[in-house]
């Protein structure tokens, strides 16, 4: 029997006082892939930001039970030593701080959540090679600030960089696609499909089927309004692709 | 034999007077600054140049020079000074014993109170900026206890940098000396200046004058880690001749008030100056700049870097300007402060100003101020950072361009771990 790695129940979250998830639920099981497609203004983005601890959402009703602790009580820094993973819709930029020292502090900082000593200077080095070589960013990260000045394409391509170095357990991919070519989609898809074990699980953000077609989901959600109004196999994102989602719509109440 | 002070001056004022011991040979100096400090008012938050920085406190307590012996510097001094020359002054007064001279023949350091040097030998010095009369410069002209004369010669070129300690050691001390730079035409030298002490309250009034011969390359940096209940005032006044090159920033990390004066007077063509400053401040911590690079000669390119970061309840002021005299055509001179507030309580105060005469010039001045940027500590976090970490890799990378005239490689890397510790602590 499959063990599901995040149980979200019930979520409520709203900003700025506007409701934007409304009775959210989904439970996705070590070593899936999932997929939430959905119009514009749905509660995509909240849902992945209220995942990871960004504190402008209000959580207001339910539970993200994440390997069997509710992390809505927990830090984002706490969240993501647990192994929650965000690849940002809009990675930031971090004037004057260098990838590496990012890089650094982000990994030394999980190890000491652990119990375990900060990685040798020539281990990490050795390991910010080898993942950089997974996105073919060989060698254009280090002396650079992170994110400043980096194309579309690069950031992105920086986000799996980053997720290949931390090896979460769960991975939410915002929009990811979004602003990429189809070399550096497949790059990014390439990426993740290395990182893909029986042990981790991914959630896929997008607006578009082509993502799906190098990232093969085992689930398509449509979200629509603050929650999940149609969950079918792969082949709905065809679908969705086909139709639009007006015919959806309906289907909300 | 003491000085006597003047009835009008207040109890702080005669109370530092008559316990400093005058120093041989500076005897008219001395009394003119005396002079001069009678028609002086004390600074208020009236004045334009003392508007934030309440200092009518020191007036309620009475500081009183006082000698002090100490046998060995701190470990982390001597750590960061390693095996360079070093001039200890300990509550004012010279302490040789834990002072190493350069053994380079071409710099030479005497002690004002030594009978090497009086007054006469520096009477080329300036002893206030455009003959503004400043109550703490003033009181210095008049209470100093000892100082150092050095000078460079002509073409030397100074590896090493020459460390200038000033510890403050004791309760309710009261600390001035008074510091004459030289360096010759051609000639190169770095100075450092480490400001530490005890817990004590404290009280230093330093000051320095500085000449920089023409094509002379001039660097001198100022770190404070003061004790907490340290008030400390330094004026620096520099001259600069042509094709020269100044290079002075001031570091605050310690003390309860610190207030930096940094005049940078320009007096020849083809000049390069830089004054920065970084201040990373916590408690009830006050850093105070006054910055003045004075254009007075044509064909030179001035630059101003200061940075702040605040805390709790304390406050950051930065009052700079930049003159362009007539006749001073193609400057290039800017001035940037930024600040940080990361509470409610903290302050950041900032007058970057121009004063222009000139018309063939490029001048630019700015100042923000602001908190950390809430998205990228969020990015941060999101990678497992933790929040302090992540606010030191952001104080650190905020402050770096005002670092970056640091010359000097281990005394940048003391400075720029000082800003992660200090930013650790906010």
């Amino acid at each position: 029997m499959s063990t599901p790695i995040i149980s979200i129940k019930n979520l409520h979250a709203e900003v700025a006082g506007h409701k934007i998830l409304k009775g959210f639920n989904l439970e996705i099981n070590e070593g899936e892939i999932h997929a939430i497609m959905g119009p514009n203004g749905t509660g995509k983005s909240t849902l992945a930001s209220v995942i990871s601890g960004n504190d402008e959402y209000e959580v207001t009703e339910g539970e993200v039970i994440f390997n069997g602790k509710n992390i809505l009580e927990l830090s984002p820094d706490e969240r993501a030593a647990e192994g929650v993973f965000l690849a940002f819709q809009y990675p930031v930029e971090i004037p004057g701080v260098s990838n590496t020292n990012f890089m650094k502090a982000a990994v030394n900082n999980i190890r000491e959540y652990h119990g375990k000593d900060p990685l040798k200077a020539k281990d990490f080095l050795k390991l910010m090679k080898e993942k950089q070589a997974l996105v073919e960013l060989e060698g254009r990260l280090t002396n650079r600030s992170v994110n400043e000045g980096f194309s579309g394409g690069e950031k992105k391509r920086n986000e799996i960089f980053q997720m290949a170095m931390l090896d979460p357990k769960f991975a939410i991919l915002d929009e990811t696609d979004s602003g990429l070519d189809i070399d550096a989609l497949k790059i990014v898809a390439n990426g993740v499909n290395t990182l893909h074990t029986k042990e981790n699980s991914f959630l896929v953000i997008t607006h578009y089927q082509r993502l799906l077609d190098h990232i093969i989901p085992d689930f398509v959600h449509v979200m629509y309004d603050g929650k999940i109004v149609r969950t079918g196999p792969k082949e709905l994102a065809l679908e969705l692709e086909e139709k639009g989602y007006d015919w959806l719509k309906g289907e909300t109440v | 034999m003491s000085v006597v002070a003047p009835i009008k001056h207040s109890e702080f004022m005669n109370s530092i007077l008559n316990t400093s011991r005058p120093v041989k040979g500076f005897d008219t100096l001395c009394m003119e600054g005396l002079k001069d400090l009678q028609i002086t008012p004390f600074p208020s938050l009236r004045g334009e140049y003392w508007k934030y920085t309440r200092v009518s406190g020191l007036l309620k307590k009475e500081f009183k020079s006082a000698k002090a012996e100490i046998n060995t510097l701190s470990e982390s001094t001597l750590e960061l000074i390693e095996n360079h020359p070093r001039i200890v002054f300990v509550n004012g007064y010279i302490n040789p014993a834990l002072s190493i001279l350069p053994t380079d023949n071409n710099i030479s350091i005497a002690c004002l109170s030594s009978d090497k040097v009086t007054e006469n030998n520096l009477s080329d010095f300036p002893t206030s900026w455009e003959n503004e009369l400043e109550a703490f410069t003033l009181l210095n002209q008049s209470s100093f206890t000892d100082g150092a004369f050095i000078e460079v010669a002509k073409n030397a070129k100074i590896e090493s940098p020459v460390y200038i300690i000033h510890m403050t050691t004791g309760e309710n001390v009261s600390v001035a000396h008074r510091n004459y730079i030289k360096v010759n035409e051609g000639a190169e030298a770095t100075f450092i200046n480490l400001f530490e002490g005890d817990n004590e309250v404290s009280f230093s009034n330093h000051f320095n004058s500085i000449l920089v011969g023409e094509n002379a390359n001039f660097n001198w940096f100022d770190y404070h880690q003061d004790g907490e209940k340290a008030q400390s005032i330094t004026t620096t006044i520099a001259h600069q001749n042509a094709n020269s090159n100044v290079n002075i920033g001031a570091y605050i990390f310690g003390g309860k008030m610190v207030r930096k004066n940094m005049y940078v007077t320009v007096l020849g063509e083809n000049c390069e100056t830089t004054a920065n400053g970084t201040y990373i401040l916590n408690n009830k911590q006050i850093a105070d700049y006054r910055v003045i690079v004075d254009h007075k000669a044509a064909h030179c390119n001035s630059n101003q870097t200061f940075k702040g970061v605040m805390s709790d309840k304390a406050t950051g002021v930065f009052n700079g300007k930049i003159y362009v005299r007539k006749d001073s055509q193609i400057i290039n001179a800017f001035q940037t402060n930024r600040n940080i507030l990361l509470s409610d309580d903290a302050n950041a105060y900032s007058r970057p100003q121009l004063e222009i005469y000139a018309d063939d010039v490029k001048c630019s001045h700015g100042s923000t101020i602001g908190q950390l940027d809430d998205d990228a500590l969020f990015y941060m976090m999101a990678r497992g950072i933790r929040k302090t970490e992540a606010e030191k890799l952001l104080v650190s990378a905020f402050t770096a361009d005002a670092v970056a005239n640091v010359n000097i490689a281990s005394f940048k890397d003391v400075v720029l771990e000082a800003v992660a510790d200090k930013s650790a602590k906010l």
